[in-house]
């Protein structure tokens, strides 16, 4: 097992070779964690991408006391923050939209293969993953940052707000509002999940 | 304390990251209400529910891609002007100095005046010092060596030889 010591020295000389190795060992981390912040396959394998490259390209930034983990955290962070800004600015087509032709509105509709999961699939799928997922997806992405952090990494106030720069106010806030949004969307899809709420009395 | 104060620390409460006072006046008004209790019940299930997720299966073949997109990226590492300073001085610095002294020895050794008397007395010796003995045993050789000493004034092999009154043979 490596300790944060010996990780931290095999780091600082920046030899190619080692950095593979420990990109080889926090991929799977990473992923996970970037899955869950982009909630589709894709992204988040552009996600863990985009950090490992910075990290890599800015290695000498980072402090080696800490574990490596917390560092590409901060990256990946960022680089989320990054890609949803740059998708803000990209212009997106609605599929359901007819084609909009020099003319006008064509009245054709885009004819795309259908990619829903077959009825197999859906039973072989794991259900309460995939519903969660969704209702992480529908949160505003800094509440559903802190969420992941905090609740599936189970990172403490103090870490989720190293990783976040921010507060840890900030922090608490952001984790309780995100768990309350969460219970509300769950509480509406997936009732079975969640006890139906009761009024509070003062 | 109120509801709604004590709803804003519910997600605190449940996380262990209240002062103590505060975590004995929120059990306080939990024990007394019942809207309280069930929201802190539905945050706790939330919570579980996220704790239970499953860990994302990584897809075949990303590990590799990502090693060859990473490492293979065009843009290599940064190294910051003071990181490099510092690295200099710890490694690079040794090697250079060593290399510098060594430098600074062998042009000393070549201008002390004992070497340039050396070379000056005895110019059969001092030649085959520097690795060119002096054919002795040719008579042709030895006119021209003692001939082109006369000329020069100095050392032969420290002044560049006039190739037209060198014996044949002999670089011409």
């Amino acid at each position: 097992m490596t300790t944060i010591a010996q990780e931290a020295a095999t780091i600082s000389a920046l030899d190619p070779s080692l950095f593979e190795d420990l990109l080889r060992k926090h991929h799977r981390q990473a992923y996970s964690l970037a899955y869950r912040m982009t909630g589709h396959e894709s992204d988040a394998e552009d996600l863990v991408q985009e950090a490992f490259v910075r990290a890599y390209r800015f290695f000498e930034r980072y402090d080696s006391r800490l574990p490596f983990s917390s560092w590409l955290y901060r990256i990946m962070t960022n680089a989320h923050i990054d890609s949803l800004r740059r998708r803000g600015r990209v212009k997106t087509v609605s599929l359901d939209d007819p084609i909009r032709t020099e003319d006008g509105e064509s009245g054709l509709a885009w004819d795309l293969p259908d990619q829903a999961m077959t009825p197999e699939q859906v039973i072989m799928a794991d259900v309460l993953d995939h519903d969660l997922q969704v209702a992480l997806n529908s949160l505003p992405a800094p509440f559903r940052r802190a969420v992941v952090f905090a609740d599936i990494e189970g990172l403490s106030y103090e870490e989720v707000a190293e990783v976040m720069e921010c507060s840890v106010g900030t922090v608490r806030s952001r984790i309780h509002r995100g768990r309350k949004l969460l219970r509300n969307t769950l509480a509406a899809k997936r009732p079975d999940l969640v006890s139906t709420q009761k009024r509070c009395v003062e | 304390m109120n509801c709604r104060y004590v709803q804003s620390r519910m997600s605190c409460y449940i996380d262990g990251e209240l002062t103590g006072r505060e975590m004995l006046l929120v059990r306080n008004h939990l024990s007394r209400c019942a809207g309280c209790d069930h929201e802190l019940e539905q945050i706790v299930q939330t919570k579980q529910l996220l704790g239970s997720l499953g860990v994302p299966r990584v897809p075949i073949g990303f590990e590799d891609r990502l090693v060859s997109a990473v490492l293979g990226a065009k843009e290599t590492p940064t190294v910051p002007l003071w990181n490099r300073l510092v690295r200099f001085a710890k490694g690079d610095l040794f090697s250079w100095a060593v290399g510098a002294v060594g430098v600074v020895a062998v042009i000393a050794i070549y201008i002390t005046p004992e070497r340039q008397d050396l070379f000056t007395q005895g110019q059969g010796t001092s030649s085959a010092t520097i690795g060119m003995a002096a054919p002795s045993a040719d008579p042709d050789w030895e006119m021209w060596y003692r001939d082109h000493n006369e000329r020069n004034g100095e050392f032969p092999f420290l002044s560049t030889p006039r190739t037209d009154a060198m014996p044949v043979g002999f670089g011409n």
